[in-house]
């Protein structure tokens, strides 16, 4: 044999022995995975460290109490309530705030009969979780005051923060050992319009504030929705759920472009639907609740990462095409480490958007661990109709209107809770309408240039 | 330089790399066996402790398997079928009486089973009783959930060992839960 067909043979067996070790390499290490269920706990992060919620929390409504009985409802409540904290914050860092209960009395006093500034929640917020996420110093000393539905900060008591929990019917003033602030209407703007208590516009009902407005600065329109989720977007929501998983899910296509995703027999199941709903639910691991604000940090970091597959959660954009979510209401089961909280969203743009369906988007975490989410948040497009401000019906008027007699006018007013200007989706229009909202929680719309229900 | 030299050394150091990587391959595979001959062992052991009568023979195969994904056929028979298999392993969908179960495609991706051994004692606890149990077969097969049935849907099938007692047949999903 020559010496030239041994080098070439040589050169073979080191081409063969060098795909042998790869062959090897990978049988060894990367033949075939395992799957285990804990695998897809890390599919989406539970952390939430980095997850900011005090700009989730956001109040209802912001009012400015003249003092005289006339109330002025503040269009930026965010930035009220902002500003009321700040003004908190400086209490506690410059000195020693203690809180002491109050009567109710007192309490209306102090927010009725002086100037003030009433922000009030649609849920009850834990006030010194509140205050440590806000970085307010001595939150510890606030234990005892519970969760907050109304913050105030009176003319009367410029030393002092006046707070309302509802679940417990107790009023508590956190004051100030030793310094005063100076009290500063909120900053005017020009669609603040006035209120007056329900049962001095309707002759009947308790406390609630009632509109005296008769413009709106709603637009109406027409919305389109846009591509809900196609197929690779659909995908990359299954595998962020499912993670390394998603290989050895169960998929179901039903050929009207709804996908249910299952992994073993149910065990977590992802749904998607054909007109951009999104359901995800899962069986618990044991484990406890985090406390409100921690759980609601679990529940945007979930959120985010799903939704955000398909449609930008931002601030309001001026192209009129937008997603912007508002925490509306927080149902609590259970309490302490066994707590599970839901929080429902509702979709916003320069108002609140509403619909048939009470909630845009609704999820639960039990054991600190999402168990449940149910979305109908969809992108659209909004064209919309600028001539601003227009004339609108008076909200009294409107509910004389629909009303069958003045004894059912009378028991509305009775149990009237809210009236506000809120838009409503319906069949591809976008309406300003009037919300009415009694304490039983039911709702009512009613068109706010004619006053005709929509719904 | 001498490059024969060379390339026989390059042969000889390449020749040990397989022969280490094959033995560690060896090992482990023969490892993964006694394991599971232990592990199939001690679940008879258990059982027959807890009650069971007789328990047949455990197998020991554990393939790495993907999903399947089929759709549903109507068929001239009203009644369930299992027409269709997968590389040896039967396509297995109750309660789909009348339609015929076609496979697509396989997942691209596959993954290891769990154990004959652990399906048997998954099965033995939803049978609820170990007292007289009969384990009288263990086949691993492919499994369309009847849960959720739509004659219109594309579906998915999942390996799982089918685990035949005197108390029924428990359809235990292959993939590590």
């Amino acid at each position: 044999m020559s010496k030239k067909t041994v080098e070439n043979i040589k050169m073979i067996i080191i081409v063969v022995l060098f795909l042998a070790t790869i062959l090897l390499l990978y049988l060894i290490w990367g033949g075939s995975k395992e799957v285990k269920v804990k695998d897809l706990l890390p599919a989406i992060s539970k952390e939430n460290t980095d997850v900011e919620v005090w700009g989730i929390i956001k109040p209802e409504k912001a009012y400015y109490s003249a003092g005289d009985g006339s109330f002025r409802s503040v269009k930026d409540s965010f930035y009220t309530y902002y500003s009321v904290m700040e003004k908190f914050k400086e209490l506690s860092d410059k000195s020693t705030v203690l809180p002491s209960e109050i009567s109710k009395d007192q309490f209306e006093e102090a927010v009725k009969k002086h100037p003030a500034i009433i922000i009030q929640f649609n849920y009850a917020v834990p006030f010194a979780s509140l205050c440590e996420e806000l970085g307010i110093s001595g939150s510890n000393a606030y234990a005892n005051v519970g969760s907050v539905d109304t913050v105030c900060f009176s003319s009367v008591a410029t030393d002092s923060l006046l707070v309302f929990s509802k679940s417990e019917g107790k009023y508590y003033r956190l004051v100030s050992d030793s310094l005063s602030l100076e009290f500063e209407e909120p900053y005017s703007y020009e669609r603040d319009y006035n209120c007056y208590e329900v049962s001095q516009v309707l002759g009947a009902g308790g406390d609630g504030l009632f509109p005296l407005l008769t413009q709106s600065y709603l637009y109406g329109g027409t919305y389109k929705e846009e591509g809900i989720m196609d197929t690779d977007e659909r995908t990359e929501i299954a595998r962020t759920i499912f993670g390394d998983s998603y290989d050895f899910v169960r998929r179901i296509s039903d050929g009207f472009g709804n996908n249910t995703f299952m992994y073993g027999f149910g065990q977590k199941t992802l749904t998607l639907g054909a007109d951009g709903t999104i359901e995800y639910k899962t069986e618990i691991e044991s484990g406890n609740s985090q406390g409100l604000l921690k759980d609601l940090a679990t529940a945007k970091n979930f959120y985010l990462s799903v939704l955000e597959k398909y449609l930008s959660i931002e601030e309001t954009e001026e192209d009129g095409s937008f997603v912007s979510l508002k925490l509306k209401d927080i149902k609590q089961s259970g309490s302490g480490r066994s707590a599970a909280y839901t929080f429902c969203f509702v979709m916003e743009w320069d108002y609140e958007i509403s619909s048939a369906e009470e909630y845009a988007m609704e999820i639960t975490v039990e054991n600190g661990q999402v168990s449940w989410l149910k979305s109908r948040v969809i992108p659209f497009e909004f064209e919309y109709d600028e001539n601003l401000p227009r004339e609108a019906m008076d909200a009294a008027n409107v509910i004389a209107a629909n009303s069958a007699s003045s004894d059912d006018f009378l028991k509305i007013a009775e149990n009237y809770k809210s009236m506000e200007q809120v838009y409503y989706m319906k069949n591809g229009e976008i309406i300003p309408v009037w919300r009415l909202t009694l304490n039983d929680g039911s709702r009512y719309f009613y068109n706010i240039y004619t006053g005709e229900a929509v719904n | 330089m001498d490059w024969a030299k060379a390339k026989t050394i390059l042969i000889i150091a390449l020749l040990v790399i397989c022969m280490l990587l094959g033995g560690i391959l060896v090992a482990r595979n023969t490892r993964e066996r006694i394991a599971d001959k232990q592990a199939a062992q001690n679940a008879v052991d258990y059982l027959m402790n807890q009650g069971a009568s007789s328990i047949c023979d455990i197998p020991l195969n554990r393939p790495s398997l993907p999903v399947l994904f089929i759709h549903f056929n109507q068929a001239s028979l009203n009644r369930s079928v299992n027409l269709e298999e997968y590389k040896g392993i039967k396509l297995v969908a109750p309660g789909q009486p009348g339609y015929l179960v076609e496979l697509s495609s396989a997942g691209k991706s596959k993954a290891k089973i769990i154990t004959a051994s652990s399906a048997v004692l998954k099965a033995a606890y939803s049978a609820g009783k170990y007292e007289g149990l009969e384990i009288q077969s263990i086949e691993l097969v492919y499994y369309v959930d009847p849960e959720g049935f739509n004659p219109q849907a594309e579906d998915t099938a999942l390996p799982c060992w089918a685990v035949k007692t005197n108390y029924g047949t428990y359809y235990i999903n292959a993939y590590d839960l």
